[in-house]
């Protein structure tokens, strides 16, 4: 729901196999993140997006770069890395208060899916436990392959107690008028659970009724 | 009924709070003279996530000649309920019921649900105290000013019965040691109306003008709350707290010395775009370090049929003031206004969050009884749930669907907009 200016970190945080994929960025420094989080995070909000950032071993540095550039508000892409012994409180303990997993599908095994799922709930778990408000988000890419699992896969991220899931169609041979039903359902899906649904990728009257789903982001005072 | 009464009055509050009204109801029957060696008293506080059934039996266990719930929006449910089991349970106990969900409705009350005795409504201090008398003489409840009960098989209502003029003459529950005070739930009133007349609100309780408790009263209680007590947190329950910019300053210049100390008022309720740089220190002065306000909605069409003025720029530099003292805010939005249309909604979360306050709340709207919402529904084809906690369904504006699909997304933004270290 909220605006983040992003950095490009390194990899690709969740990508289709069997579709045509884009290079990944090549990984980020700490100082590059810091240069960049000066330049971008003018309001105070930042998001260090790409591959699993837990899984790096150097991740703790990149969250104190942002945060040493002014970087208040801080979201970054997490994945299975986050259920290992103790990173959770780690990365709690470093700041860090919004993180967002990437799924494609709920059911499957493997870094998009299940264990993805697993790590946000980690997360959450573990900010409970400490007594932190923090918040997981997700990224749900669409393309052909996975379309028609999307409401299922909805269900499954809100039973994982994700706030907010982002529909991103990223087919561009996925037609509008034929993924509708299936991105109604997928909401519908959302709204039912609790987790909010929005969608990105289709003009908003492709899926007539649903336009708050379309709602683009907000910006805090001082951001752009 | 002759003789003594055993008397349980029952709240189903938000966990951790008390009921002030049942304090204040049981501080001026205990006064009473006339009541004096006859009534007995037991106030229970309960849970409002309770069960019915466990509410029933707390209340049964006491054997209680009356039992008095004060009733809300939130406990309606429960309360008619237990209300029922008690029936049965107890079936020579007179039940009782006051507060705003059933005060301005009693008529309605008393047809759907015919375990309870009498509706005490409106101001209930004084009623209450002439019911508990009539109850151990006569017994005809139907000749108290401001009681709803039962005569032979007719619902029956008495007049009206006037305001209290000079509030001073109800007793303290603090002062009066009816309510200990208790580290972060104890709230203090100072007075009774409200300068404004949203039309979704019950604030003013159909008061129609303020009415305040004198300073020598407030200055004690503040002191049996913060020196007595020892309390290092307590608030206040008036809606507009910076009524005017005298009495803040009065209540700044009289709190200062026990925020010296470390006392610390949790989120008083503000008119935010009267609120100055010298509005705000006297804020910060009085211990205040989190404030409470609106706007509930940013379109015009609702708010016009709310009666509520909104100056964004205003509401903006009130808010930045309050920062720069370091007191955060929790801007309010309800959802589900009539006139409000899906963009006014988005609209009106993308101003809260702009503002960046430091907390914000949005809700659906209820419609509360005795509320002009409540009296102008038809009109405005506001469609809401007839029970309690009456929320809305749909608006002309706004369908079903998208209603709810604005609930789930404000509570998401919220979520997030809180999550920050």
């Amino acid at each position: 729901m909220l605006l983040y200016p992003e950095v490009p970190i390194g990899g690709s945080l969740v990508a289709c196999a069997r579709c045509a994929r884009v290079p990944d960025a090549p990984p980020l420094s700490a100082e590059d993140v810091g240069a960049a989080a000066a330049r971008l995070a003018a309001g105070g909000a930042l998001a260090l997006v790409g591959a699993d950032a837990f899984a790096r071993e150097d991740w703790a540095a990149l969250v104190h770069a942002a945060r040493a550039a002014g970087v208040t508000r801080l979201r970054v892409d997490g994945g299975p890395a986050l259920s290992g012994a103790g990173v959770a409180e780690r990365v709690l303990a470093a700041g860090v208060r919004h993180v967002r997993i990437g799924v494609l599908d709920a059911n499957a095994s493997g870094d998009c899916g299940r264990d993805a799922l697993a790590a946000g709930r980690a997360f959450a778990e573990a900010a409970r436990r400490t007594g932190v408000k923090a918040v997981v988000t997700a990224l749900l890419p669409l393309c052909r392959h996975n379309l028609h699992d999307a409401p299922a896969t909805v269900a499954e991220i809100a039973a994982a107690g994700v706030a907010e899931v982002t529909l991103s169609i990223a087919d561009p041979s996925l037609p509008a008028g034929p993924a509708a039903p299936w991105l109604a359902a997928a909401a519908d899906s959302g709204t039912v659970n609790r987790l909010w649904v929005r969608i990105e990728g289709v003009p908003a009257d492709a899926v007539p009724g649903y336009g708050l789903h379309f709602t683009a982001p907000f910006a805090l005072a001082g951001e752009s | 009924m002759a003789g003594s009464l055993k008397v349980a009055l029952v709240a189903l509050n938000a966990p951790g709070y008390r009921s002030l009204a049942l304090g204040y109801l049981r501080a001026y029957a205990q006064a009473d003279a006339k009541l004096a060696g006859k009534v007995a008293f037991q106030t229970l506080d309960l849970d409002s996530e309770m069960d019915a059934w466990w509410v029933a039996y707390r209340v049964a266990t006491m054997a209680p000649d009356v039992v008095a719930f004060s009733v809300t929006v939130w406990s309606a449910r429960a309360v008619f309920d237990a209300c029922r089991l008690l029936r049965r349970a107890l079936p020579d106990v007179r039940i009782l019921l006051g507060g705003p969900e059933v005060g301005p409705v009693a008529e309605d009350v008393l047809l759907a649900n015919p375990a309870v005795d009498a509706v005490v409504r409106g101001e209930g201090e004084v009623t209450f105290a002439e019911v508990l008398r009539e109850l151990t003489a006569a017994g005809k409840l139907w000749r108290v000013d401001g009681v709803t009960t039962r005569r032979d098989d007719r619902i029956v209502s008495a007049d009206d019965r006037g305001l209290v003029s000079d509030l001073d003459t109800l007793p303290s529950p603090y002062l009066a040691g009816v309510m200990e005070p208790v580290e972060g739930a104890t709230f203090l009133e100072t007075y009774r109306g409200c300068p404004h007349r949203c039309g979704y609100c019950f604030e003013g309780k159909g008061y129609g003008r303020i009415r305040h408790f004198s300073a020598e009263r407030i200055s004690a209680e503040i002191a049996w709350v913060a020196r007595t007590a020892r309390l290092t947190s307590f608030s206040f329950i008036d809606p507009v707290f910076n009524l005017t910019e005298d009495r803040l300053a009065w209540l700044s210049d009289t709190l200062q010395p026990y925020a010296e100390a470390g006392v610390r008022l949790h989120t008083v309720e503000v008119d935010i775009e009267r609120v100055s740089a010298s509005q705000a220190a006297m804020l910060r002065r009085a211990g205040v370090r989190s404030v409470e306000t609106g706007p509930q909605s940013v379109g015009a069409t609702a708010l016009q049929t709310c009666r509520r003025q909104f100056d964004p720029e205003r509401f903006r530099l009130g808010v930045e003031a309050c920062k720069a003292a370091g007191i955060s805010v929790e801007t309010d939005l309800i959802l589900g206004l009539p006139g409000d249309t899906p963009e006014d909604l988005t609209a009106g979360m993308r101003f809260v969050v702009s503002l960046d306050g430091g907390k914000v709340q949005m809700s659906t709207l209820h419609v509360l009884p005795g509320t002009p919402l409540w009296a102008e529904a038809p009109g405005l084809g506001l469609l809401f749930d007839p029970e309690p906690p009456h929320e809305v369904i749909a608006t002309r504006q706004v369908s079903f669907a998208d209603l709810r699909r604005a609930e789930v997304m404000g509570l998401a933004l919220q979520r997030e907009y809180e999550a920050r270290s």
